[in-house]
Formats: C-alpha cells, sequence, structure tokens
C-alpha cells in the first residue's frame, strides 16, 4: 500500500509537467513523425520494403546524419555520432537517425534522462513519480526518442544489479543524455523472461564474448550500449552483459562491437524505432553476477511497465481532448455531434478510462518509488489497465472523428498505432493478467 | 484550517484509550479470511431483517452518543456546531484505530452522516446548523433522502411531491409520494424536495427536513429482486412541516438535492466495496481454489484480469481523494467511480458464476459457494443507484467535458 500524500502532484512535479509539456510541444510536432514515414518511403503498414538496415553494410554515417545512425558495423567500421537530423522526429525506418538528437540532448540537460539515477552516479536521485510525469507528457506528444529504452529500461537494469563498478562507469554518461541505452532481453518467441535465453556468453580472458540474436530491441539500432542477458557456457544461468555498440567502445575493458549487426525493423508505431540484434562473437563485460539476469530483468521490466503505463495515460489523455474538441465543433444534423447520448457517452467512456489509466499508472509509479510491498502488482496492474484502455480509446477516437479520422494526414492512427503497439511491448494483456495470479499467490 | 491543538500520535493515543475503555478488541481471526469460518454471506446491499435492525439500532445510537461526547463524534466538522475542526488525516487515522475493535459502527446511519448532514452544514441556516447537525452526529436523530418519485426517477426535476405554504407563511403542508427511500423506516427526519410554485423547472423547487414521525407519513417497505429489502415507498398525505424546517430559500430545492447526490456518488464509490468482505482477494482466491481452478490458465487469467479492474479503481479513488485534500477539490469526475463500481459488480458476478458453475444455479449447502448468487442479483441495483450509469454520464459530458446538454 501506498502512502496517500505519494500519489497526489506536487508543485515540483506541475512545473516539470509544465516543461516538458511545452518543450516537447515546440520541439517534436507529431506533424514530424508524418514527415519522417514519408521521407522513409512507402508508408508503414503498406507492403513496401521494410525499414533499411544499419547492419553490417557499415560504412561512415558522418554527422550529415544521412544514412546510418550510430549502428557499430562491421568490424572496422568507423560507427560515430550521426549528429543532429534536422527535422527528423521519427524513427519511421529507413534513413537517419531514429530520433532528433539535439531534442533528445536538451531533454538530457533538462536532467530528464538523470532524474532516477541516483546522485552518486551523477543523476538527481529522484524517484519514478518523477520519471512518471515525464513518461505522461512523452506519452501525450507521442515522443520518439529513447526515454523508455533508457530511463524505463537500461537504468532500473543497471541500479538493480548493484554492480557499482558497471553503474560508476556507465550510469553517468546515460544521465548527461551522451550514451543511450538500452535492453536487448527479448529474442524472437517474444518473452520477456529469461526461461527460453538462446543467445551465449563465452569467457575470452576478462571480457566475454556473445553470439545469438535479439529482437524486438526498443532503440536498438541507435543505442550507444546495448545490455543483452546470454547465457553462460552451457550452464542455465542467464547473466546481464553491457555491449558498446560503438567504435570507441564505452568500457575500458574492450575496444569496439565486432560481430554487431543491428537491423532498424519497420515499426507499426511511427514514434517508436525497433531493431533486431545479431551478435556474432561481440565483445561484453559482465553486469552484476553470473546468474543473475532474471532477477535484473524482473526488476527492469516492472519499471519499465510503470513506465508505459504513464505514456499510454498520456496518450489517451491527448485523444480524449482530441476527440471532445472534435465532438463541441463538427455539426451534423444541425448541431454538435457532442450533443448527441450515443457520442457524448462515448466521450465520457474515454474520460473514464484516462482518468482510471492516470491513476493506475500514477499509483505503480509511487509504489515503486516507495518499494511498497505491492509494486510489482501495481505495474502489471497499470500496464493491463493502461494497455487496454488506450487501446479502446483510439479505437473511439478514429471513430469519433469520422472518415476524417481515418486519414493519413489525421493524429488519430499516430496513437492507434502508438496504442496498439504499446499494449504488447513489454509482454501482452495475458501475461500481465496471469502474472498477477501468480504475484497474489493463487 | 488552522494547526491542530492536538498532535495526530495524541489523537490517535486517545482514540485507542476511549475504544478500549467501551469496546472488546476485534479477534484478529475476524481480520483476515478463513475459507469455511464464520458467516459466508455476501452483501451487495444493506439488507438486514428488520427485526434485527431495529434490535440494532439502540447499540448504534448508544455508539454514536458515546463518540459524540468523547469528541470523535465529527471529527471533520466545525467547532461551532460541535465538531473537532480537525483535518481529514485525523479522521483517517480514528478509522485505522476503529477496525481493531468490535463495536455497533454506523451500520444504517451511512445515509444520514454521509449524505443529509453534510448537505445541512451547506445549505442549512445558522439556527439549522446549531440545532440538526449535533443531534445527527450524536446518533439522535436519524435522517433519510426524499427524492425520487414514481413518476421522476432520473428526471428528478419533474418531480411532483406538492409542498403548499399556510397564509400566515409560518408552515408548509407536503402531499405526494416517495419511492426508493432506504432506511426510511427507521428515520426520524427526511430531506425532502418538493414542488413549491409553477416556475420553470429546476426554480420551483424546494427542499426540507420533514419530520417522518409526523401524522401523514405513511412508510412501506419495498422487497427488491434480490429478496431483501433495503428500501421503501414514503406517503406523505398533508404533512405539516414548520417553515423553520426548509433547507435553503425557497426555489432553491434543486441545488440542495444536488449537494446531497454529489455526497451519494462519492460516498458509493468509495464505501460500497469496503466492506461486506465482497472484493477480499483472499476470498476470491480461495473459492477458485476451493472450486478446483487454480491450475487452469484460462481461470488464472480471468481472475487477473479481474483484479485489475479492481485494483484500478481502488487506486483511482485514492489518487482522487490524495489531489482532492491537496487542493484540486473533486469534481463531477467522482461519478465515475459510481460507474466503474457498477460496471466491476457485473465483472465480478461474471466470474464467480464462471467459477461456480453448477453451483450457482442451485444452493447445495456447500459454505461459501451459492451465497455470491446475491453479486449477481444485486449487480443491476448497482447500475440505478445513485443516478443510472446514463444519467450519470450525461451530467459528466456537461460539467467535466463542457460537451452541449445531450438528446
Amino acid at each position: 500500500m501506498v502512502a496517500q500524500s505519494a500519489l497526489a502532484d506536487t508543485d515540483e512535479q506541475r512545473a516539470l509537467r509544465d516543461t516538458v509539456r511545452r518543450l516537447l510541444r515546440d520541439r517534436a510536432p507529431l506533424a514530424g513523425l508524418r514527415e519522417a514515414a514519408d521521407a522513409a518511403g512507402p508508408a508503414p503498414g503498406s507492403t513496401g520494403p521494410a525499414g533499411g538496415s544499419t547492419g553490417p553494410a557499415g560504412g561512415s554515417a558522418g554527422p550529415a546524419g544521412g544514412s546510418a545512425g550510430p549502428a557499430g558495423g562491421s568490424a572496422g567500421s568507423a560507427g560515430g555520432s550521426a549528429g543532429s537530423a534536422g527535422g527528423s522526429a521519427g524513427p519511421a525506418g529507413g534513413a537517419g537517425p531514429g530520433f532528433d538528437q539535439e531534442l533528445w540532448r536538451q531533454l538530457a540537460e533538462l536532467g530528464l534522462v538523470a532524474l532516477a539515477v541516483p546522485e552518486k552516479y551523477d543523476g538527481l536521485g529522484q524517484t519514478t513519480r518523477e520519471t512518471h510525469v515525464v513518461f505522461e507528457e512523452m506519452g501525450r506528444a507521442l515522443y520518439g526518442g529513447p526515454y523508455l529504452a533508457c530511463v524505463g529500461l537500461a537504468i532500473p537494469a543497471l541500479l538493480a544489479s548493484g554492480d557499482d563498478a558497471a553503474c560508476a562507469e556507465l550510469l553517468p554518461g546515460i544521465a548527461a543524455g551522451e550514451t543511450v541505452a538500452t535492453l536487448a532481453a527479448v529474442e524472437a518467441d517474444g518473452r520477456w523472461s529469461t526461461s527460453h535465453t538462446a543467445t551465449r556468453a563465452e569467457r575470452d580472458g576478462e571480457q566475454w564474448r556473445l553470439t545469438g540474436a535479439k529482437a524486438f530491441v526498443l532503440a536498438g539500432a541507435d543505442a550507444d550500449l546495448l545490455l543483452v542477458t546470454a547465457r553462460t557456457g552451457d550452464s542455465e544461468d542467464v547473466s546481464l552483459f553491457a555491449v558498446a555498440t560503438g567504435a570507441e567502445g564505452l568500457c575500458s575493458a574492450h575496444t569496439y562491437a565486432t560481430g554487431l549487426t543491428r537491423t532498424r525493423l519497420e515499426s507499426l508505431d511511427l514514434a517508436r524505432a525497433v531493431a533486431g540484434v545479431e551478435l556474432d562473437g561481440v565483445p561484453a563485460r559482465l553486469v552484476g553476477s553470473v546468474g543473475a539476469a532474471p532477477a535484473l530483468l524482473a526488476a527492469a521490466l516492472h519499471e519499465g511497465l510503470a513506465g508505459l503505463a504513464a505514456e499510454q495515460a498520456g496518450g489517451a489523455a491527448a485523444c480524449l481532448d482530441m476527440s471532445v474538441a472534435y465532438a463541441k465543433t463538427r455539426q451534423q444534423f444541425g448541431r454538435p455531434i457532442g450533443s448527441f447520448q450515443s457520442v457524448a457517452h462515448k466521450c465520457v467512456d474515454m474520460l473514464h478510462g484516462v482518468e482510471f489509466c492516470r491513476a493506475s499508472a500514477r499509483y505503480a509509479a509511487a509504489a515503486l518509488a516507495e518499494g511498497a510491498t505491492d509494486a510489482r502488482e501495481a505495474a502489471r496492474v497499470a500496464a493491463a489497465y493502461c494497455g487496454e484502455a488506450f487501446r479502446a480509446i483510439t479505437v473511439e477516437t478514429v471513430h469519433v472523428h469520422g472518415g476524417t479520422g481515418f486519414t493519413w494526414e489525421h493524429d488519430a492512427h499516430l496513437y492507434y498505432r502508438r496504442a496498439w503497439s504499446a499494449r504488447h511491448l513489454l509482454g501482452t494483456p495475458t501475461d500481465h493478467h496471469t502474472a498477477i495470479a501468480d504475484l497474489v499467490g493463487l | 484550517m488552522n494547526n491542530p491543538d492536538i498532535s495526530l500520535e495524541e489523537f490517535t493515543a486517545e482514540a485507542e484509550a476511549y475504544l478500549a475503555e467501551h469496546y472488546p478488541r476485534a479477534r484478529r481471526a475476524e481480520r483476515r479470511f478463513v475459507w469455511g469460518e464464520g458467516s459466508d454471506e455476501v452483501r451487495v446491499f444493506q439488507e438486514p431483517d428488520p427485526e434485527w435492525e431495529a434490535d440494532a439500532l439502540p447499540a448504534i445510537r448508544a455508539w454514536r452518543r458515546g463518540l459524540w461526547e468523547a469528541g470523535f463524534g465529527w471529527i471533520t466538522g466545525p467547532t461551532e456546531y460541535g465538531g473537532r475542526g480537525l483535518p481529514g488525516v485525523y479522521q483517517r487515522a480514528f478509522e485505522r484505530v476503529v477496525r481493531g475493535f468490535e463495536v455497533p459502527g454506523d451500520g444504517s446511519l451511512t445515509v444520514s452522516l454521509g449524505m443529509i448532514a453534510p448537505t445541512v452544514l451547506k445549505h442549512g441556516s445558522e439556527q439549522q446548523k446549531r440545532y440538526y447537525l449535533p443531534k445527527m452526529f450524536a446518533g439522535e436523530l436519524i435522517s433519510c433522502q426524499l427524492f425520487s418519485e414514481p413518476g421522476a426517477g432520473s428526471d428528478l426535476a419533474s418531480l411532483s411531491c406538492k409542498a403548499v405554504r399556510s397564509s400566515d407563511g409560518t408552515s408548509w403542508r407536503v402531499t405526494g409520494q416517495k419511492v426508493w427511500t432506504s432506511g426510511a423506516h427507521l428515520a426520524d427526519l427526511g430531506e425532502i424536495i418538493c414542488r413549491t410554485a409553477d416556475e420553470p423547472r429546476h426554480r420551483n423547487l424546494t427542499a426540507f427536513l420533514v419530520d417522518m414521525r409526523a401524522s401523514g407519513v405513511d412508510v412501506r417497505p419495498l422487497r427488491q429482486m434480490t429478496g431483501g429489502a433495503s428500501f421503501n415507498e414514503v406517503f406523505l398525505d398533508d404533512v405539516p412541516v414548520p417553515d423553520s424546517a426548509r433547507l435553503d430559500d425557497e426555489g432553491n430545492g434543486w441545488k440542495v438535492a444536488l449537494t446531497t447526490l454529489a455526497n451519494e456518488r462519492n460516498a458509493m464509490g468509495h464505501s460500497a466495496f469496503g466492506g461486506a468482505g465482497i472484493l477480499s482477494t483472499e476470498r476470491l482466491a480461495e473459492l477458485v481454489r476451493h472450486a478446483g481452478k487454480s491450475g487452469d490458465p484460462v481461470v488464472r487469467r480471468a481472475f487477473g484480469e479481474l483484479l485489475v479492474s479492481l485494483r484500478a479503481a481502488r487506486y483511482t479513488q485514492q489518487v482522487m481523494a490524495a489531489n482532492a485534500r491537496a487542493g484540486d477539490s473533486p469534481g463531477a469526475e467522482v461519478a465515475l467511480n459510481k460507474i466503474a463500481l457498477s460496471d466491476n459488480m457485473a465483472r465480478l458476478g461474471a466470474f464467480v458464476a464462471d467459477v461456480l458453475g453448477p453451483r450457482a444455479v442451485a444452493d447445495t449447502g456447500e459454505w461459501g459457494t451459492y451465497a455470491w448468487t446475491s453479486v449477481i442479483l444485486g449487480a443491476p441495483g448497482y447500475r440505478l443507484g445513485g443516478g443510472t450509469d446514463e444519467v450519470l454520464k450525461n451530467m459528466i459530458a456537461q460539467r467535466v467535458l463542457g460537451l452541449p446538454r445531450a438528446h
């Protein structure tokens, strides 16, 4: 149970919310997502070719940001930074980095990435209550950068490891926004568990070498640091490893990631970059102890679910606002469509979903921040509730807007795509429901 | 609010001492659900046996009187009306302490204390507040709500019960019929909304506190589809009401009614799942285990899905309450909690029926099984009570979303 005082917004959190909302409204307009998708070629969802590979083609991705992102290519390729991509706001696939790096730098300068990093690792020592506010605003704006990957998954995994050396080495760069980190735990079967992990880690002197394939990796083609789960040797132990993707490497122990192939996948959500990652003897360092991955993955997953739920709540709120505004102005049969009960009640059902999404996500964030005994249950509840409610709200958002809502130019489908994608991103509703039964001891 | 002159710790100790002196401590076993122990009753509505209820009333009144005299009768109430003038956190601390004792509780006084008293506080004259509020919180006067009529349900403002002022202006005569009145058979007072003039809708209604013992008041119980009787129809035939019992100005009855209804929805969303152990996770889990279905992945998934709905409703109430205390006063959106409640009742009924299978068809006498049918039977009432879900949605659409009046 969470103290009631932890559930209300503080003045600081309100100020944070306003800041993030303003910045994203100005710097990450939704139109950018469509433009990026248009620039990438045939509309996602059509039968056109999938987003381009940033893999072994290697080559230099210079500051012009023309071709591949900062993916370290085949051996010897000078990965380098992709620099600002100017107007490119979304990871729709194809060329260019998966997100606006200049905006990411600004967000990091505001301390948003560092919020929940302890001060001893150059963070701000805040909690999931604060990141919750940021997630909600990012969800509202459909922000396409790697915030969920870094703050929702990678940072919690590192912190949960209790590996002080790894944290001291890796977290300051992540907190500063210089290192984009993500968690590469899921494989082709899509499971958020280590029970079927097939990627293998072999010891190679002071370091390890990873071989295998990871799937559905958030910001995987853009990340500078991958946290990869792998089975050590022939044992049953699954451990967490850090892989630097850039030419210079992030860890003193090794140089750059040879044998790493990353493929940007076409993404249902135009604002969410997802990649496949293949590892062929890629050098890595162990994070935490051998066999620790199941616990670290579980810790990161619940933080990620809470962050995702807040994003979903924010997206749902944006859809409600959009739909209500339209229902007030759109005239049919000589009066606003919002004066018909069938439409008005739809809008109230959406409000119902929004209020309950926001509260569930808020409760989960507070429970995690306090280390409450029901924190994991709350994270699953928030994920399941928000996943389904946001989906339903986007369905009705398209519907309330009529034919206009079904067009490419309208924003409704951007949220619709996000909602369907997010509902299955970190486990399915069935996974969450079953996990809740487990957590309450049925 | 001024700084309280008693710390929370001192207050809690004082409450603990008072309760320990007057009531036995609750036995631990009662706090945790144990399959097969005690009553397997599943209470969806308060439908006590009328005789038992009448017998219990003196103890409830004594409990309230004791609390009032000891300074716990109205912890958050203004001191000028006998309240303690303390913040809500003291009230919640008191409720926590109470859970450790076996007390008669407020029972049939919840409407009186949770809905009518706050209405008197908001709309009553100075004299009325000084007269009624101490008596209500001390359990001396029990009040009920006389709103709906056979011809005025969702369209409450079309009610036709009439109040006619005497020629000297000092009193009124009330004639009409009210319905769905919970606790009318126990009440001393009724908050009644009457038509007082032939003005347009909403402007010709006036609220009174009518003496339920006055001549011309006839209370008859109504039996519900659950089989129990928790409300009544009330016939009023030329009932005298002094003008001093009029709440707020003549013609302001609609505003008074809205205050009471807002309190009702707030109370419904908050309390209905609290008591009766209906939503004890442990009780539901035990039901699944005893039905031999805890290993069935489909049932486990459905159980998790049900808990999502129940927990989300609880979290939302907590977050709304937290924000309300932090200064954001809750608006009409609190009615969403009541809508969630009726949705969840239906979900709960569907889940337990699926787990029970034939044991929901007929009572085998097995503990903790057929008793759940009261959820199935009670669920439709929750969609109607406190305003139908549809009327509440109209209200939320207008007041929260700013949509035009719906047709």
